[in-house]
């Protein structure tokens, strides 16, 4: 498609949804739903798209995706309201923003942090838009030469580095997390010969197990547990006189904002990594290229812009390999995957060919989405802030009435429910002794693409493993998850090291000789 | 919770040393016990994926190894059982097999229903019984304003003494239902009965608990208020909105089939 075309079909998305006020409803009202979401400690982005989902089920898939894109913008960004409001991030996305945005409003500037985050948020997301419009096309039309030996690659590979990245204490837990999810997606009839893989004999486990209530229970149960053993009690929130857009403000740290809107969307690319990583990394970048660095965590709007602008950009960023190679970049394209299967679609490189102007709507759906969210967050700031008065003990219980009927709607099967609560008790262990959770989502969502195009890619060999080195992009693969493997091993880090410090003793040596040469 | 901005800076340097430390050798305990249950996992799921046709017939179709079922749980079996084989060493040099000494020294001991993992134990059972007893037996509106009351209850009014009263009263509803959900009664909506009744009866009795003060009463009706209207939002938005049939539709659900029904007859 060629871009006056491609223009063609953004400008009609944007008229019809526009001009459909139900539409516009739905934008707003999932948007708000979202800031709420992201404000209040405890629920999460993901959470948030994970529920909405099953309220999306009768719904057909552009207005679902309107519901769950704005759900998703909004969550983001709504984590940055109890950060700067009461030191409390909603959503983890929302920590580096606490750094610099409680101390400007605890000097009384909690309406003008609040504006930037607004206005830093909407152009972060928009940068990220640009990006997913700009690279998808290129990635989808490189990846339709994938086949069977790519794409088990890519699965292996998106489970490693998302267990790898997310990891918190030793890298194998991220790993082990992964083999997990792995594990579990072998549940119910291979797909290639339909035989029942560990389903003890229950008919109701043929099919294997539901990804949505997987997801339900793995990041709703644990975050009731966490937040209500912990009694999290929120503080008063800091008065809020105004909101503008603080455009000047802005404008004056757009170098902090380009580059962070960058960062975001890079980080958002890789497999598994989502909004925090990016709102951190992108912090610390504006912190080390600052003139000032002393005055970061002491209400520094450069800060603030730095990591509200990145963890937006992200969005954008995580939707890349979603839409191109069926490989969600974040905790939240997780669950947005789940969503869009339940819809019927398969994100991946076909996509181009099957629906063609999928990904200009999309585009279309996340400017909308990023203004819905910017005239709320302009407009109903104050009520938002009333929101976090809200008990946790009140509103958690509710969440798991939620993600109970939620988890039962989707398959109307009970056993949905019963997988649910082990799942997520599991889910609450695990992350209790530092195994990430999303490389097991992660997991569950490309096992079955794994499974079948590992024997698919050896069918084609006739069980030769030489077939994965003898194609570039395949041995490119290879080559990529033995270094991210490779990097973790002790004994390659020492030799790693070893070979940096020859290499940089014999830089420093042969420095002089090179400046007598000159002199000479 | 001691401020640890107040402790004089040596001392605090090495209180964090300290914990640190002891901090990282609980993480590694538990991280060999984890990795003995991995290993486990990873044996039960290699020894069940043998199982599997290999190179055998199955369903008409001559296998080969490479096209066989048990390919990938293999691999994932092999693999979860090296990377735990990694782990475990890890555990054991990091200290995690030696024999607990001082773990618990200076940890704070809480009163049973106060303590931490107690409100663990407890978030766990009334989420437990409300996906395996209520909710697969008893009028969905009804379940979960039972579970809310008997969830938000202790939380939220934050006195001890509920969160025996409501476990032990979610506990009594389980029995009932378990027992009368067994038995051939002539009452339709007997299981609907002993939710209304047990949520009566804990409200009465945590009522009277909390009499002499106002403000722990007002808190109640706050409870009582949002177990009554959430279900009644959502059920009605899940029913009859997004036309999803509940689990269980009993006494108050048919009631709301009849009133819908009513209203649209006369509309």
């Amino acid at each position: 498609m060629d871009f006056i075309a491609q223009l063609s079909v953004f400008a009609h998305a944007i008229w019809q949804i526009l001009t459909n006020p139900a539409m516009v409803a739905l934008l707003l009202g999932s948007s708000f739903l979202g800031i709420i979401f992201g404000a209040l400690p405890g629920l999460t982005a993901t959470l948030g798209v994970a529920l909405l989902t099953t309220l999306t089920y009768s719904m057909d898939l552009q207005t679902a995706l309107i519901s769950l894109i704005a759900m998703y913008v909004g969550a983001v960004y709504g984590g940055s309201y109890p950060a700067i409001l009461i030191n409390i991030p909603g959503t983890a996305a929302g920590a580096a923003t606490a750094m610099d945005g409680y101390p400007m409003a605890q000097r009384g500037e909690g309406g003008k942090a609040l504006g930037m985050t607004t206005t830093a948020s909407f152009i972060g997301t928009l940068i990220g838009m640009v990006a997913l419009i700009a690279l998808a096309p290129l990635i989808s039309e490189a990846a339709l030469q994938f086949t069977s030996y790519e794409f088990f690659l890519l699965a292996l590979f998106g489970i490693i580095i998302s267990g790898t990245l997310t990891s918190k204490d030793l890298v194998y837990k991220g790993w082990i997390a992964g083999l997990l999810g792995l594990a579990l997606s072998t549940i119910g009839r291979d797909q290639l010969q339909f035989f029942p893989r560990f389903t003890f004999g229950l008919p109701e486990l043929d099919g294997g197990i539901e990804v949505v209530p997987v997801l339900i229970g793995a990041f709703a149960i644990p975050q009731i547990i966490r937040t209500l053993r912990d009694r999290v009690a929120l503080g008063s929130p800091q008065p809020v006189k105004r909101v503008l857009p603080e455009f000047r403000a802005v404008f004056r740290n757009l170098r902090h904002v380009i580059r962070s809107a960058f960062i975001g969307v890079g980080i958002g690319a890789v497999p598994g990594v989502g909004e925090d990583i990016a709102g951190w990394v992108s912090y610390g970048t504006a912190q080390n290229s600052s003139a000032h660095p002393e005055r970061f965590g002491k209400g520094e709007p450069a800060g603030l812009v730095s990591s509200e602008t990145a963890n937006n950009a992200c969005i954008g960023g995580a939707l890349i390999p979603l839409t191109t190679l069926g490989i969600p970049g974040s905790p939240p394209a997780v669950m947005l995957l789940g969503a869009l299967m339940l819809h019927g679609l398969n994100p991946g490189p076909m996509i181009a060919i099957t629906q063609p102007n999928f990904l200009v709507e999309l585009t279309a759906i996340i400017a909308l989405a990023s203004l819905a969210m910017w005239i709320n967050g302009m407009f109903l700031a104050k009520h938002v802030i009333k929101v976090l008065r809200v008990p946790s003990s009140i509103f958690l219980p509710i969440v798991a009435v939620l993600s109970v009927i939620g988890s039962y709607a989707l398959g109307l099967s009970l056993l949905n429910l019963y997988l649910m609560v082990p799942i997520g008790i599991a889910a609450y262990v695990l992350g209790e002794m530092d195994y990430p959770i999303s490389p097991l989502v992660i997991g569950v969502i490309l096992g079955p693409m794994a499974d079948e195009n590992l024997r698919r890619a050896l069918m084609v060999s006739e069980g030769s493993l030489m077939g994965f080195f003898e194609r570039p992009v395949s041995l490119l693969l290879i080559a990529v998850i033995v270094l991210t493997i490779a990097s973790q091993i002790p004994a390659w880090k020492r030799y790693r090291s070893r070979l940096w410090k020859k290499f940089r003793g014999r830089a420093l040596a042969g420095k002089p000789a090179h400046g007598a040469d000159d002199h000479q | 919770m001691v401020d640890s901005k107040q402790l004089p800076e040596p001392e605090n340097q090495a209180g964090a040393a300290f914990s640190g430390n002891d901090e990282l050798i609980q993480r590694r305990r538990r991280d060999f016990f984890t990795s003995l249950a991995l290993l486990l996992l990873a044996f039960a799921m290699l020894a069940k994926s043998l199982t599997f046709p290999m190179t055998d017939s199955y369903g008409g179709v001559t296998n080969a190894w490479y096209v066989s079922p048990a390919l990938f749980p293999l691999s994932i079996a092999v693999t979860l059982g090296l990377v735990s084989l990694l782990l475990l060493r890890r555990a054991i040099l990091d200290g995690g097999a030696r024999r607990r000494e001082s773990a618990s020294k200076g940890r704070s001991k809480a009163s049973f229903p106060a303590s931490a993992s107690c409100r663990v134990a407890v978030i766990m059972a009334f989420i437990g019984l409300y996906v395996y007893s209520f909710v697969p037996s008893v009028d969905f509106a009804l379940a979960s304003a039972l579970f809310l009351f008997l969830f938000i209850t202790p939380f939220y009014i934050e006195k001890v003494a509920l969160i025996p009263l409501t476990l032990v009263g979610a506990v009594i509803a389980c029995v009932l239902i378990t027992l009368l959900s067994h038995r051939p009664t002539s009452q339709q909506y007997a299981l609907d009965l002993v939710a209304i009744a047990t949520l009566l009866t804990v409200a009465t009795i945590a009522w009277w608990l909390l009499r002499h003060s106002p403000s722990e009463c007002r808190k109640l009706r706050t409870v009582v208020l949002v177990s009554i209207a959430v279900p009644l939002v959502l059920v009605p938005i899940f029913r009859f909105f997004l036309l999803v049939p509940l689990p269980v539709e009993g006494l108050v659900i048919d009631t709301m089939q009849a009133l819908v029904s009513r209203l649209t007859a006369q509309g």
